[in-house]
């Protein structure tokens, strides 16, 4: 039995208000980050989903410039978060702004 | 007639000279160079006066131009610089020089161990040199780069000694109000020049005069009485008439030979001048011929009265210089322009003669200005009293002398336009033999009031080494006139308290102009085919331009008779009332004040002029106008800091900001696909 | 048409900027080469624009030393340089005055940078009064703000950053109005032209009066603005006295004195010259302004506290003369705004400098402070009432010349703004010689009792510009000779454009003159010589 395309996309979406609800409402900075992962996740799914269903294989690429994309994020991301915690242990989304205008 | 280019280039050479070798020439040697040279322009005068009057058989209307330079050459408006040589010029160049020549001379023992000797004598150069560019230039803007440099010439030297606050405020304001005038003369080259397309005198005055010779109006009356304003107006500033007449008094703040030379001989003629060089223009407008008698009828009367009640010896002769141009405004008027200039040149002597008396009077009393401490100095200056005597006389119209001549003249052509104009010019002559008898008592008769009052500091300076007074330059607030100027010790050895007649360099002149005072009359006298000035200026003015002026003989005895009499009272009356031993007080507030005039204006216009321009800098400029740029200025940076307060720096609220903004777009697309 | 072989008009603007970049690479440690280097080039450009002045012709009303390249041919726009008698003497004035400016003020601070900033302005300065390509001036137009900026932000005085940002933000602003005008009109002209695009002045001003009158007025409007702001036309004038006051003395010499000329050169050579007709129908506007601008500068700067802001405000009167000739569109008017600004650079410059002289001297430009000044400084204070009686218009001194000349030609087409504009006559001297009569006359107290006369320095460095003043004054026919050919071909080119305006002939096409050393009878003159103003009508310019 094959699992019909539409439920691929329920899971995205899913996934992708999980994630967003995760950043809009979380303070620690962490697992802020880990809901943007999920919101792109999310995304790659859905690209997926759509390659198969569409037979069209660019939504396939598409997911690993995605990828690609997440992978620098997280390195970028992570070694911001590490040195903010160095610095600032207890810190969480609301101590971080310094870009107050 | 090259010597023509020499008249006006040796004192043009001498104040080069003194601008940059003055210093290095030094003491006298500075005021002999500069006297020097103008002798030299004088002979080149004489030089010139002669060949044009040999020149007369050419028939060219006696005027030839010496050509310069090419001035400004833009399309349409080509100005050369020319000597024009005619009668008028020529006789205004011959006084000017001559008289002015004797100044120079009468400067060097007056100016004598002053500070700044050698810039008194550029001044005095340059001085020169302009007045012979007004009175010889070829076309009206050509007088007028002489007219201006007179101008600066006299403030230069109003504001010669320039520490004292009192000199350098009347220089300014003589400078100021002589533009005043200048904004008349401008706007006349600028009519001029739209109607004529021309500033020379050649063509102006003969496009004018052209119409007249040949019997038919060339000019349109409203544009002449125009023109004819705006010259007078430009006259009047220079020579000082009503409404412009203010600085000339002040201006006394001068060293006195320059009052001499600019404040009453010479540059407050210049006005006189060009009114008569204008007469074509003004033939076409009665109404300004009416205005001119009538301000100068005005100006006269007005400035013999302030004239009664002045005790400073230099601003009762210039109160009478006032009043005199003023005579010679009236006979312009009245279209008499020989009459007129014929005043002016025996003005010129007797009073510069009254000038350099005076002064030297306060170089006898160390610098002592005030009429009420003289007295009994005719003992004292046995040179110098019998010369003023002469030109008291003389302006006082008293026949023989030359005022007489000229003041009878003008006041039989003013009677022949208007009998109170007759009137006025007689009354005053009255007043003027009155306020000058008053002088005279006061200074040579009477007691000797000097000697308690300038006693403590003449005995100072006994003791005292010259040479050391002479360095304390300190200025005086109190007005008298030398004190910023070191005494003449070179002049005079001994100090002592007693007055002390003057050098001969400074009397030569005194008695060479008391000459010129007494055979005045041998120039334009009315009788025995004596008016060679008016033979001479003949082709200037030609009886189309200035009809000749009948007055029957029986009326001119009967109204030089009236006049005489009237100027004999004046006298009589002056001397008795004070020659007294006890000096009596009879001079009105009133008239003391100058009518208060002068701090009338003060009070009531220089007020809310001052605050006005502090209004339009500090509110105005600073607020209203730069207000408004550093207002959008400010309106943008107070935009921005409004804007600024989106960014709170907090991710969620960025994080809020993208969803909300992704939902509008979402919401729209729906919309969108839904309508379609 | 050129005499010279080689193109000199780009020697003239690169020969400064060599300079600038030779004196910023000197090494650190020779420090002491820095002036007299950077004095050599600015003494080298003085020669090549002697060259310019001698070599030109000056009967010839076109552009002269004409030279031409390619640069950014795609979008029409080339490098094309020029000289004719409008800008020749603005050329040869910025060049005498960069030399006085660097040599003769003395100089705090860095001077390395001082001088490469000094002559970056002077090589963007020629190269504006020289281009003869739109894009190319306004390229240059605004690199003369950045040494401006930096030239008042780091040598300046108090509130100097204030001045810097006001100086370099409201001319921006204006410029950028300047830049939208002349996109504009490149555009709008371009089908007229075949379709192609071309930045050129000769080409555009051929085609531009076949626009329709409103883009005409529209384009013009958006230049007059950016000019006036340059100018400085009152109400748009009030960055200026800041600019200037806060400027070091070299800088205000230079900024008052060449770079606002940029405002009224730009407004003859690009406003007028490339729309007559807008030209004439927005004249009131400026003529009024003008006017005003004289009444009102002499005013305000009456009763300044603060003498180099007097100066400054003085400017603003100046300004409204020029603009009032330019306005006037007659020979005389034309040429007497030329003459004029030539003028204001010698005069202006030379009052900046020497209150510059007094503010080394007393540490203080408040006219309430100093007094009496005069006794101890005579020279100083000789030289200053030349100065100040050039600006005032005495006869024989250069200002009268321009004053008179842009009197007299405003006089004929607008006689009652004429009239307004002669009161400045009695303004100026109201407010020059009190402040002569506050600061120099009077009793000397304090430290005004010793106040050092004139270096020989100084004297040296002034010289060439009291020069200037007195010759100009005397004898301005050299300067008139060269300028009125090119300003009659101007309004021969304004006259074709508006067949409508008409100038009044008397006096302006007759001419009496006086044959030289001649009997003349009584008055009886005949006009000879006639000469009219208008040379061939047509779009003028180059052969």
């Amino acid at each position: 039995m094959t699992v019909p395309g539409a439920w691929y996309l329920v899971l995205a979406a899913i996934l992708f208000g999980i994630g967003a609800t995760g950043l809009l409402v979380r303070r620690n900075v962490l697992i802020m980050f880990m809901c943007v992962e999920l919101m792109l996740n999310a995304v790659s799914l859905t690209f997926v989903t759509f390659a198969r269903m569409l037979n069209d294989i660019g939504g396939q690429a598409s997911v690993f410039f995605i990828l690609v994309v997440a992978a620098a994020e997280v390195v970028v991301g992570l070694g911001i978060i590490v040195a903010i915690f160095r610095r600032r242990p207890e810190a969480t989304a609301d101590d971080l702004h310094m870009l107050k205008g | 007639m090259n010597a023509a280019y020499i008249v006006l280039a040796l004192p043009l050479a001498g104040a080069l000279l003194l601008v940059f070798g003055g210093k290095r020439l030094g003491d006298p040697l500075a005021g002999w160079l500069a006297t020097i040279l103008s002798f030299g322009s004088f002979a080149a005068v004489l030089v010139t006066w002669l060949t044009l009057l040999g020149d007369n058989a050419a028939g060219n209307g006696r005027l030839i131009e010496k050509n310069i330079f090419t001035w400004l050459p833009v399309a349409g408006l080509h100005v050369n610089f020319a000597l024009r040589i005619d009668p008028l010029s020529m006789t205004m160049a011959l006084f000017v020089t001559g008289v002015g020549s004797l100044i120079h001379l009468y400067s060097i023992g007056y100016m004598r161990g002053d500070r700044d000797y050698p810039r008194f004598f550029f001044l005095l150069n340059l001085f020169l040199a302009s007045m012979i560019v007004l009175v010889m230039a070829n076309s009206y803007l050509f007088s007028f780069v002489g007219w201006e440099g007179v101008g600066f010439c006299s403030y230069g030297l109003v504001g010669f000694w320039f520490d004292r606050e009192s000199a350098a405020v009347a220089a300014k304001k003589a400078f100021v109000t002589n533009r005043v005038g200048d904004f008349g003369f401008m706007v006349a080259l600028f009519l001029m020049f739209n109607h004529f397309g021309s500033f020379n005198y050649s063509t102006v005055l003969g496009t004018a005069s052209s119409g007249l010779l040949g019997g038919h109006a060339t000019l349109n009356g409203t544009f002449a009485t125009g023109l004819g304003l705006m010259i007078f107006l430009g006259a009047a500033g220079k020579s000082a008439q009503i409404p412009l007449y203010m600085w000339l008094p002040d201006a006394m703040e001068g060293p006195t030979p320059v009052s001499a030379l600019i404040h009453a001989a010479t540059m407050v003629t210049a006005g006189v001048y060009l009114v008569a060089r204008s007469a074509p223009i003004l033939h076409f407008s009665h109404s300004s011929q009416w205005v001119i008698a009538c301000i100068g009828a005005a100006t006269m009367f007005f400035a013999a009265t302030i004239a009664c009640a002045q005790n400073d010896i230099k601003r009762v002769l210039a109160y009478s210089t006032l009043s005199q141009l003023g005579y010679m405004f009236m006979a312009e008027g009245a279209g008499d322009y020989t009459s007129g200039l014929y005043h002016m040149i025996n003005h010129a002597f007797f009073k510069a003669l009254l000038f350099l008396g005076a002064g030297s009077v306060i170089h006898a009393l160390h610098d002592e200005q005030d009429m009420k401490k003289m007295g009994a100095l005719r003992k004292y200056l046995p040179i110098t009293f019998p010369t003023f005597i002469i030109g008291y006389l003389a302006l006082s119209g008293i026949p023989p002398f030359d005022g007489f001549w000229s003041k009878d003249d003008i006041l039989a052509s003013a009677y022949h336009m208007n009998f109170f104009l007759w009137l006025a010019g007689a009354v005053t002559a009255g007043l003027t033999a009155y306020y000058m008898s008053r002088q005279v008592a006061l200074v040579w008769f009477g007691k000797a009031r000097w000697s308690e009052a300038r006693g403590d500091s003449a005995h100072a300076a006994v003791g005292n080494d010259p040479a050391a007074e002479g360095s304390t330059v300190a200025p005086g607030g109190t007005g008298t006139e030398e004190a910023a100027h070191a005494p003449h010790e070179g002049a005079h050895g001994e100090h002592s308290g007693r007055p002390h007649e003057s050098p001969p360099v400074m009397t030569l002149p005194l008695i060479i102009l008391a000459v010129l005072s007494t055979i005045g009359w041998l120039i334009n006298a009315n009788f025995g085919g004596f008016n060679h000035l008016e033979k001479f200026l003949e082709p200037v003015f030609p009886t189309a331009i200035a009809p000749a002026i009948h007055v029957a003989t029986n009326t001119k005895w009967v109204l030089g008779i009236i006049t005489t009499a009237l100027a004999f009272i004046g006298l009589f009356a002056g001397l008795r009332t004070w020659r007294k031993v006890e000096v009596p007080a009879l001079e009105p507030a009133f008239l003391a004040h100058g009518w208060y005039i002068d701090e009338a204006l003060a009070a009531t216009v220089s007020g809310p002029i001052e605050s006005g321009a502090d209004a339009m800098a500090y509110e105005l400029d600073a607020r209203g106008v730069d207000g408004a740029v550093n207002g959008v200025a400010s309106l943008i940076t107070g935009t921005g800091r409004q804007l600024r307060r989106v960014q709170t720096g907090y991710v969620r609220n960025y994080a809020l900001g993208l969803a909300g903004g992704l939902a509008v777009i979402l919401a729209y697309v729906a919309a969108r696909v839904g309508g379609a | 048409m050129s005499t010279l072989s080689f193109p000199i008009l780009t020697v003239a603007i690169f020969l400064p900027l060599l300079g600038a970049a030779v004196v910023v690479l000197l090494p650190q440690g020779r420090a002491s080469l820095v002036r007299p280097v950077g004095l050599a080039f600015a003494v080298a450009e003085l020669a090549v624009a002697g060259t310019i002045v001698a070599e030109f012709k000056a009967h010839d009303a076109g552009f002269q030393f004409v030279s031409q390249h390619a640069w950014l041919g795609q979008f029409g726009i080339g490098w094309k340089v020029g000289v004719d008698g409008i800008s020749l003497f603005l050329v040869a004035m910025t060049a005498v005055l960069f030399p006085v400016a660097m040599y003769g003020p003395k100089l705090v601070g860095d001077a390395k940078s001082f001088m490469g900033w000094m002559l970056l302005l002077e090589a963007a300065l020629i190269g504006t009064f020289l281009a003869m390509d739109l894009f190319l001036f306004f390229v240059l137009f605004e690199v003369t703000l950045v040494p401006g900026y930096f030239l008042i932000a780091g040598w300046g005085g108090f509130r100097r950053n204030y001045a810097a940002m006001k100086f370099f933000i409201y001319t921006f602003a204006g410029s950028a109005f300047l830049f939208v005008g002349i996109l504009a009109l490149v555009f709008l002209v371009a089908p007229l032209n075949g379709g192609r695009e071309t930045f050129d002045l000769i080409t555009l001003a051929r085609y531009a009066s076949h626009l329709p009158t409103s883009d005409q007025e529209l384009i013009f409007a958006a230049m007059a603005v950016a000019f006036a702001v340059k100018m400085p036309v009152v109400p748009f004038h009030t960055w200026m006295p800041d600019a200037y006051t806060e400027a070091p003395t070299a800088g205000s010499m230079i900024l008052a004195g060449l770079l606002f000329k940029l405002g009224t050169y730009g407004i003859l050579r690009f406003g007028v010259y490339l729309l007559p007709k807008a030209a004439i129908d927005l004249a009131p506007v400026l003529l009024t302004l003008g006017a005003v601008g004289i009444v009102y500068g002499c005013i305000v700067a009456a009763v300044q506290k603060d003498l180099k802001r007097l100066v400054a405000y003085g400017s603003v009167a100046d300004v409204g003369f020029i603009v009032l000739g330019v306005f006037a569109f007659t020979s005389q008017g034309i040429s007497g705004s030329v003459f004029e600004m030539v003028n204001h650079g010698l005069t202006t410059g030379a009052l900046f400098f020497l209150v510059g002289m007094l503010l080394d001297r007393r540490g203080t430009l408040r006219i309430s402070e100093l007094g009496g000044i005069q006794k101890s400084a005579p020279i100083l204070a000789g030289v200053f009432i030349v100065v100040v009686m050039a600006a005032v218009g005495l006869p024989g001194l250069n200002g009268f010349v321009g004053e008179f000349l842009v009197l007299v030609g405003t006089f004929i087409t607008h006689r009652w703004w004429a009239v307004v504009g002669t009161s400045g006559v009695i303004l100026s001297a109201v407010y020059l010689l009190w402040a002569y009569q506050r600061v120099f006359q009077g009793r000397a107290t304090g430290a005004n009792e010793h106040v050092i006369d004139m270096t020989w320095r100084e004297k040296a460095a002034i010289a060439p510009l009291i020069v200037g003043i007195v010759f100009l004054g005397v004898y301005p026919k050299p300067l008139l000779d060269r300028v009125t050919p090119a300003v009659s071909n101007l309004v021969a080119h304004v006259q074709y454009a508006d067949p409508g305006f008409h100038i009044p002939s008397k006096g302006v096409g007759t001419v009496y003159a006086v044959p030289a050393d001649q009997n003349v009878n009584g008055g009886q003159q005949t006009p000879t010589g006639v000469q009219t103003a208008a040379v061939t009508p047509g779009t003028g310019g180059t052969p």
